[in-house]
């Protein structure tokens, strides 16, 4: 029941953050920004629940870093929109604030892909699921790119930091495949509670990349909803595992 | 007359890594380790079959809780 809760209240956040973008927009650039810190203390949190020899604790770190730059950085330098027109210093500042972001969330959920490896034993399709998100990227990923290089002049520094972004994108949403794979093949184990809210943080970011390929009018309501929700199933999928894992504490012998 | 022992073990594993892969992670270690299914195995195997699987355990919950988890299995496997 209460991971239920918690994915109602990732949806539910959501929402409250796109309504205060028809009614209130400063509180929802506030809220909006408030989340990216919320999977950074939980992955941290996360990540010391396992010892130093394990390949999750470095993923949780990895992952975790991702989104307390992230949270850094907006309250720094703010969002893309505040800095389209704004000086070079401070575009060159919020391109390496979306590059680190980008670094960190790849590396992060390619040490989550690599949860099988060495076991002796992988989900046998993962590989073509990894494949078919690549392709998927990839068709999202091009006209992201042409997007941006519309809309911003070439080499610019802003520019650079919204190209290291599609192109974190499209690894990001490639690796979606082995998270998939992995979700799919703990169904109906205690285990697959965490993998559920990542798959479900990672696919809200691949649905945030849609608005290229979407119509105007319906990319504007969709984003508010979507990177909000994106940015707290990614905090759900760091406290599921923290509460797996304390469960698994409590019903096992020492 | 009580469960088999790897029916137990299987039912077990379940709970953690979800059916799917509690079948398929005792086949593929039965396989690879002894050359045979898990039902075609002796009771006096499961113990190794369990300790086989410790990688897979250790890579999803970490060192600490896949050696409790282990531990627990070999249990079922010893009642």
């Amino acid at each position: 029941m209460k991971y239920w809760l918690l994915g109602a209240a990732c949806v539910l956040y959501g929402v409250v953050v796109a309504l205060l973008r028809q009614f209130d927009p400063a509180a929802a650039r506030l809220a909006l920004f408030a989340a990216y810190a919320l999977p950074a203390v939980a992955g941290v949190i996360t990540a010391l629940s396992y010892g130093s020899r394990d390949r999750l604790r470095w993923a949780w770190l990895v992952y975790a870093s991702g989104y307390g730059i992230g949270f850094l950085g907006k309250l720094v330098i703010g969002d893309l929109a505040e800095n389209l027109h704004a000086a070079t210093s401070h575009q060159i500042i919020w391109s390496l604030f979306v590059f680190c972001f980008n670094a960190c969330g790849v590396a992060g959920l390619a040490l989550f892909a690599r949860v099988w490896s060495g076991t002796g034993m992988a989900p046998p399709w993962r590989r073509w699921a990894t494949l078919g998100f690549f392709v998927l990227a990839l068709a999202i990923g091009i006209p992201n790119a042409r997007n941006a290089m519309g809309l911003l002049s070439p080499m610019s520094p802003i520019a650079i930091g919204a190209m290291a972004s599609v192109i974190g994108d499209i690894v990001s949403i490639t690796l979606i495949g082995p998270i998939f794979a992995t979700m799919i093949a703990l169904r109906g184990g205690v285990l697959a509670r965490p993998w559920f809210f990542l798959f479900a943080s990672v696919l809200c970011w691949l649905l945030n990349n849609l608005p290229a390929v979407l119509p105007a009018n319906v990319a504007t309501y969709y984003d508010g909803i979507v990177r909000p929700a994106a940015i707290t199933f990614a905090a759900a999928a760091a406290i599921a595992q923290l509460w797996v894992k304390r469960e698994l504490r409590a019903g096992l012998p020492d | 007359m009580g469960e088999p022992a790897l029916e137990r073990l299987q039912k077990c594993l379940a709970v953690y890594v979800g059916p799917h892969t509690a079948r398929l992670s005792l086949k593929t270690f039965a396989q690879k380790h002894f050359g045979m299914l898990p039902n075609q195995l002796p009771p006096s195997a499961l113990p190794d079959l369990v300790r086989s699987l410790r990688p897979l355990l250790r890579s999803m919950l970490g060192e600490a809780d896949s050696e409790k988890l282990s531990r627990l299995l070999l249990m079922e496997c010893e009642q």
